[in-house]
């Protein structure tokens, strides 16, 4: 998966109109909560195959951390 | 059957048990057997179920079935005939097995309900039409109880799909409550807060935050057993169609 459709599956899971960008600080989404964390998790297990912890997601500090968690290459 | 009024069950008091490997079944799985009746508790893993077993005070009184109980959702009902005629006419059925998923409304689709109303809703209404079968029960006196949940009635942001699973179930507690009157046989769920078990450690991140808001602090699988042994025993024999929620006050809170 390239950056932009993993940006796109990103925003879908956050359900965020707003473009999200690599470098973006977690906590300064607006739909960051402890929801959409686990649905982060969620999406990094079934559309990634990376299980993650919960513990592991809300340790993340930017939109980058969870690319990398995905298994992009950056 | 033991007396009315009596929180008591005897051998005869045979309860077909759902969830019998884990939590809050294995609580009530327990409970029963410690209160005299004889039960049959299914579950999917033999190993869970020898668990419950050797944790019962009269393990010669609990039989554990194997069976999953989505894989033929259709004959579910011919099933409960099945352990009828091996164990003997029934006089319960707790149906406590259940799943939930914690996730965003947006990341589940109607797969994910599927599954969810599958274990929770429809194995729930098969083993209860197999249990009000004439041949499958004792008549006068049964009793069937459905574990719901707190999310069918409060706010549950997160688990949307399943509150709607559990609302399922306390619906059809009434409504088949109404129906087998006739019978006396009577037909409740019993609706938990929040109570640490490998469902709600699996599920919930934050479980320990949670517990705190319950006005009578965290509950125990044992609190939601007792309710769940109330309704089945004859002391509950003029209760029917409620859902009873057992939440150390948190809804009232
Ligand atoms: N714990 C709570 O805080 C809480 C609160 C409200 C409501 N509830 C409800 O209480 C019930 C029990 O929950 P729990 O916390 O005790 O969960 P749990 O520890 O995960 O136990 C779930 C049980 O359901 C059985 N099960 C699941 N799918 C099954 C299937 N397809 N076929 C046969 N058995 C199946 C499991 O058996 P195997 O794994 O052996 O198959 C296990 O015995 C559920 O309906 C849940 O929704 C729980």
């Amino acid at each position: 998966m390239n950056i932009d459709a993993f940006l796109d599956e990103l925003a879908y899971a956050l359900q965020r109109d707003a473009p999200i960008a690599l470098d973006d600080e977690l906590k300064d989404i607006e739909e960051w909560d402890s929801l959409a964390a686990m649905g982060i998790t969620a999406l990094l297990d079934r559309k990634f195959g990376k299980r993650l912890s919960f513990d592991d997601i809300v340790r993340m500090k930017t939109v980058r951390d969870i690319a990398q968690a995905a298994g992009l290459e950056l | 059957m033991a007396a009315v009024g009596d929180l008591a069950f005897t051998a005869e008091d045979r309860v077909l048990l759902t969830g019998a490997s884990s939590g809050l079944g294995q609580a009530a799985a327990v409970l029963l057997n410690r209160l005299g009746a004889t039960v049959i508790g299914v579950g999917r893993d033999v190993d869970r179920l020898a668990a419950t077993k050797a944790l019962c005070p009269h393990p010669e009184r609990f039989f554990p079935e194997r069976c999953d109980l989505t894989e033929n959702l259709d004959d579910l009902s011919s099933q409960v005939a099945v352990w009828r005629k091996s164990h003997g006419k029934l006089a319960g059925l707790l149906h406590a097995a259940g799943i939930v998923t914690v996730l965003p409304a947006a990341l589940q689709g109607a797969a994910e309900m599927r599954e969810l109303f599958d274990i929770n809703v429809f194995a729930a209404y098969q083993l209860a039409r197999g249990f009000l079968d004439r041949r499958n029960n004792r008549g006068e006196g049964s009793a069937i109880v459905f574990v719901a949940s707190l999310a069918a009635l409060c706010e549950s942001s997160g688990t949307t799909a399943y509150a709607a699973s559990k609302g399922a179930v306390v619906s059809l507690a009434r409504s088949l409550a109404c129906e087998y009157a006739r019978q006396k046989i009577r037909v409740n769920s019993v609706s938990p807060g929040l109570v640490p078990t490998p469902m709600t450690q699996r599920q919930y991140a934050n479980l320990d935050a949670l517990a705190q808001t319950y006005p009578l602090g965290p509950g125990r699988p044992e609190d939601i057993a007792a309710a769940a042994a109330f309704l089945l025993s004859p002391a509950a024999r003029w209760i029917t169609g409620q859902n009873l929620v057992v939440d150390g006050g948190r809804s009232v809170a």
